[in-house]
């Protein structure tokens, strides 16, 4: 990033080769699959358009994810408020994001996911699929590391209901 | 959840320790979440398109050819900008009126300096990258800012009707921090919606106002100043919040 920063193109070029899957598979995760890669391109461009706000010297990795993690959530946001005021957009919007590759397991983990409360789900998704460190996951999200581990242990906790039937079987 | 707990949850995907496993025997919370990190591996990766993206790749190459900015010299150019317009408008109306605030001068000045701070700190905090707590001790002293206007006015009837004097302070007041409030807001576009961001930024720019109403209005009952100096005054706070929640960010960085 800092190579990137001190006018380096290049540096952006590997920054971008190197996290687009993981950036685009966390987004995936929070969002779906229709607007997670759309974001991801939302997060690079605003970690360029952002590089002067990055502070030297602090850890690069939280700090993209954060970016992300705002992205997702402004669109959550928007969604929300899109559904609130129309019906039928919310119909709409089941329509446009369908499991269409996602059988079986990764549907059904999908799903437990999206039931859990925004800050669980985050925690989860940043630690289990992303293997972020709780101090990484508690710079991406502003929060103290033992709020994201408390939030973190309440979300395992609650996927085991959601997904008692899938670890049930033999 | 114990300290035990808290050492599973960190070693979850590694082997645990024997003192971990047993703890784990013994404790249901433990089992629900080793279970569910266990099931959640048996998800498989997503699966990216991994088509090149020549058009986004053209949009970054063109962002990173324009010159980054630090974020401090927005914030200081409205820091800047917003005691111009105080002092344009301090200005402006005692050549209208030859009046001022008649409270004992060291609580004029006090209360000024503050408000001072208000206004140049106050874009700069908004903007900061990080910051969290700061943000949220510099909120709590916008209302005890205005608590202190209140309490610290001269005491003085307004000579005219209630309403007719408080009206021309309100308008002003607006008047005076209008522009500052678009600037902060517009700004603020440059990093992911937060209320506190946002709330600090009205705060700011109505202090403009704010200050330039606390050196020049005579009147100085507790009615006049609440109503007409303080509340707008919040309100361009709650306003900034609604109108930068509505506006899209140019990029979501923390």
């Amino acid at each position: 990033m800092l190579r990137f920063i001190d006018g380096d193109r290049q540096g952006l070029d590997v920054l971008y080769q190197r996290y687009r899957e993981p950036i685009a598979s966390y987004l995936t995760r929070i969002v779906g699959r229709s607007s997670g890669e759309d974001l991801s391109q939302v997060t690079f461009l605003s970690l360029v358009r952002a590089r002067g706000r990055y502070q030297r010297g602090a850890r690069f990795r939280p700090w993209l994810y954060a970016i992300a993690t705002n992205a997702a959530r402004d669109f959550l946001r928007r969604r929300r408020m899109e559904q609130l005021t129309s019906k039928r957009e919310m119909v709409r919007e089941e329509a446009v994001d369908p499991p269409e590759a996602d059988p079986g397991m990764e549907q059904a983990v999908h799903r437990a996911l999206e039931q859990l409360p925004e800050n669980q789900r985050l925690a989860i998704v940043m630690h289990r699929f992303q293997n972020l460190s709780f101090a990484e996951i508690a710079q991406a999200l502003e929060l103290s590391e033992s709020a994201v581990k408390v939030r973190a242990h309440r979300g395992y906790e609650k996927l085991r209901e959601l997904l008692r039937d899938l670890w049930e079987e033999p | 959840m114990t300290g035990e707990c808290l050492l599973v949850l960190e070693n979850l995907g590694r082997p645990l320790e024997p003192n971990l496993s047993a703890h784990v025997a013994a404790c249901q919370h433990c089992q629900a979440v080793v279970k569910a990190h266990e099931t959640l591996a048996r998800a498989r990766s997503m699966q990216l398109s991994q088509a090149a993206d020549a058009a986004f790749a053209q949009s970054l190459s063109r962002a990173a050819s324009r010159p980054a900015r630090a974020w401090w010299v927005e914030g200081l150019a409205i820091g800047a900008v917003n005691l111009l317009l105080v002092t344009a408008g301090v200005w402006a109306l005692r050549l209208r009126v030859a009046a001022s605030n008649l409270a004992p001068p060291e609580i004029v000045w006090a209360i000024g300096f503050f408000l001072v701070a208000a206004i140049i700190a106050g874009p700069l905090i908004a903007l900061a990258p990080g910051g969290r707590l700061l943000r949220k001790y510099a909120l709590a002293s916008y209302p005890l800012l205005a608590v202190a206007v209140v309490v610290g006015g001269s005491g003085l009837q307004p000579m005219r009707s209630f309403m007719r004097a408080g009206i021309s302070c309100l308008v002003l007041e607006i008047a005076l921090s209008v522009l500052p409030a678009i600037f902060v807001v517009w700004a603020l576009t440059t990093t992911a919606f937060r209320i506190t961001r946002a709330a600090i930024a009205g705060l700011s720019a109505g202090a403009v106002g704010a200050l330039a109403l606390h050196l020049h209005c005579p009147f100085g009952t507790v009615s006049h100043l609440l109503f007409f100096h303080v509340l707008p005054w919040l309100a361009l706070g709650a306003a900034a919040v609604a109108v930068r929640s509505r506006l899209t960010s140019k990029s979501f960085a923390p």
